[in-house]
């Protein structure tokens, strides 16, 4: 991979990472509620294309509870006008909001100045027909719906369905299904909340729908497991049709072993066929035919399980990493910390260890493959595990529909780097 | 231990027992239950459910070390106890025996005339060599019943450990008087935290079911610095 691009600087932290479905756009969410579009003015380059405040932060009164502005995640909806669609979530309200461009200007109204002011109708002696005249590339996003108040948890996933109506979102605790036209109404098809809290022991870490069945979606625990349902089965589908679980290893038994192996993301892939999940120091990626252990397991950063306590105090441990896919299935990728991103070639069995920097960012130039190392002598050019940076991790990363082209999120700064070949 | 680089302010010991760990999770755990009701966007119902399961595993270990920790006190009571009146019952022998024993102190620990009374074979252990991670802790501290400990077996090596198990012990008296009024059985002080974010606590308290049955209230009364945390909510 090389780099192709100067970075694109956010002033807030990028909470949410996405290409549209021809890779045309790519959206990101941040803390401060905004959404930022960026298209491409040639291939491999992306700019700012328009920014738009898409939640404000709430306060809700009866709870006595202050709602985050930030932007859990964002989808795109396939496109079919001219118009571009996109939903995104704070942690209880999704919006779909519409960004359309506007290049043309109309000129020559009868009843209007052009400062829109109207005319005395006495002045009006002769018709004439208005005529669009060119502009200035304007950029518009207006809100078309909003979906709130069907959240009593914090919204963590939301997934359109491939009949292009629907969508689920999901909470900790729940998900609802929505149609995009209705907003005053969603159904519940998943609850696992216990009748007594104190009974509970696991919550719903993500969702996502089947990419060609749209009957089916899968969602994730905070235990480990990936239930599948099928919505056709029951109205309500606490019932799962599927049931993915590895067992522990009771060997790597410790203090922290519900935590790493509470599930951070879940994605189909493109063909359907398989589902990749990330914890906190693995990949794994599953048969959807066969339930009772991942087909392939790729550790991200396995030096780091001794080092559990210490992220344990500083909250590192609790990072929700997501993961991707590219276009052909091939290859997936995710992020670590030290601002590295890991890339695992499934056919091949190779894995390449890159990083994110303003130090390696210079356009045209190849990405050095890095190396951490785990224990020992450390050679030349590698960084020894103590070394790393905890404060810089990649949780976001995208990657082209088509296209050997990748997005990958810092903190604050967005990274965009090509395949030489292209 | 290489997974520490952090400061430990409240400890003076270095971390390399399996309950001094367990103990800096506890409270490092507590105080994220604590600051979670005051950050932004509400109580994280999905974190606070984690640091409860390292609250449980953590808690566990402690007390099992606290076990542990008073069986091996009781029995070397005991022992002492029987050695004492062994001591008793031969006065005359006991001045010859010191001077043989102050020899054998010099040269070997293990007296000759108390070996059958005072020594005890120690259990082999995983945690004879505890490894520099807090995975193999944890393991550590669930394996071993008695993990191996130095024995002193020569009547003054038993002197200075009698002091200091006395000192042990009164420390565990004080945090028993103090705390008296706080049984560990109660659920409430669980019930507090689960009251916090309306989590579950399902694992702590059915734990805590069968601990009762085979924890002693001295080993309770001794995580009164942790009940204390928990009432400080």
């Amino acid at each position: 991979m090389q780099c192709a691009v100067p970075n694109v600087f956010f002033t807030d932290i990028i909470s949410t990472v996405e290409f549209n479905h021809t890779g045309e756009l790519l959206a990101t969410g941040d803390k401060g509620g905004r959404v930022n579009k960026n298209p491409p003015q040639f291939r491999s380059e992306y700019n700012v294309y328009s920014t738009f405040q898409s939640h404000e932060p709430e306060f809700d009164y009866l709870k006595s509870l202050e709602i985050e502005e930030k932007i859990n995640k964002i989808r795109w909806l396939p496109q079919k006008n001219a118009a571009q669609f996109l939903l995104s979530t704070n942690d209880k309200t999704i919006k779909l909001w519409k960004i359309s461009e506007r290049d043309k200007r109309p000129e020559g109204y009868n009843l209007k100045e052009e400062d829109g002011r109207y005319k005395d109708p006495n002045s009006i002696t002769k018709l004439q027909v208005p005529v669009l005249i060119p502009m200035d590339l304007m950029v518009e996003a207006s809100p078309r719906r909003v979906f709130a108040n069907a959240h009593t948890y914090h919204i963590n996933s939301i997934s359109v369905n491939s009949d292009n109506e629907t969508y689920l979102s999901a909470d900790d605790l729940r998900i609802n299904l929505w149609h995009l036209e209705i907003t005053d109404r969603s159904f519940n098809i998943v609850d696992i909340k216990p009748a007594n809290m104190e009974e509970l022991t696991e919550v719903i870490t993500a969702a996502e729908f089947h990419p060609h069945q749209c009957n089916t979606f899968v969602y994730s625990s905070s235990k480990g497991t990936i239930r599948m349902c099928d919505m056709r089965a029951s109205a309500l589908c606490d019932k799962h049709t599927k049931l993915f679980e590895e067992p522990e290893d009771p060997s790597n038994r410790s203090f922290f072993s519900e935590i790493i192996s509470s599930i951070s993301d879940v994605k189909f892939s493109h063909n359907g066929r398989y589902m990749m999940t990330r914890d906190y120091l693995s990949v794994k990626i599953w048969d959807l035919n066969m339930e009772s252990r991942p087909v392939e397991t790729y550790q991200v950063h396995e030096y780091l399980r001794s080092k559990l306590c210490s992220l344990y105090e500083n909250d590192c441990i609790f990072d929700k990493f997501e993961c991707c896919w590219n276009g052909n299935d091939s290859v997936v990728m995710t992020g670590s910390y030290n601002n590295f991103f890991r890339m695992f070639e499934r056919g091949h069995r190779r894995d390449v260890t890159l990083e994110a920097s303003r130090e390696n960012s210079k356009p045209l130039q190849v990405l050095k493959p890095r190396k951490v190392c785990a224990g020992g002598k450390r050679k030349k050019d590698e960084i020894s595990v103590d070394s790393l940076d905890f404060n810089k991790k990649i949780l976001h990363t995208a990657w082209h529909p088509q296209d050997n082209i990748i997005a990958v999120a810092t903190t604050n700064n967005l990274y965009i780097f090509q395949d030489k070949v292209i | 231990m290489n997974c520490f680089p952090l400061t430990f302010f409240f400890l003076d010991k270095p971390i390399d027992r399996p309950e001094t760990l367990s103990f800096t999770l506890i409270s490092i755990s507590l105080m994220k239950i604590h600051n979670s009701r005051t950050q932004r966007g509400g109580i994280k119902l999905h974190k606070n459910l984690l640091v409860s399961y390292v609250l449980r595993n953590a808690r566990q270990v402690y007390i099992k070390e606290k076990y542990a920790e008073i069986y091996r006190m009781q029995q070397y009571e005991e022992v002492m106890t029987v050695c004492n009146e062994i001591q008793e019952l031969n006065p005359l022998e006991l001045d010859a025996e010191d001077t043989e024993d102050e020899d054998l102190t010099r040269t070997e620990p293990e007296p000759v005339y108390y070996r059958s009374c005072c020594m005890e074979a120690p259990l082999p252990s995983p945690c004879d060599q505890l490894p520099d991670c807090c995975c193999d802790a944890f393991q550590c501290a669930q394996s071993a019943q008695s993990p191996a400990k130095k024995r002193k077996m020569d009547f003054g090596y038993c002197a200075s450990d009698l002091d200091d198990f006395t000192t042990s012990r009164k420390r565990l008296k004080r945090e028993d008087c103090l705390y008296s009024c706080q049984d560990f059985t109660d659920t409430s002080n669980i019930s507090n935290l689960i009251s916090i974010f309306g989590s579950g606590f399902s694992g702590l308290l059915s734990r805590q079911a069968d601990l009762e049955q085979i924890c002693s209230k001295q080993a309770l009364a001794g995580l009164g610095a942790w009940t204390r945390a928990i009432v400080a909510f």
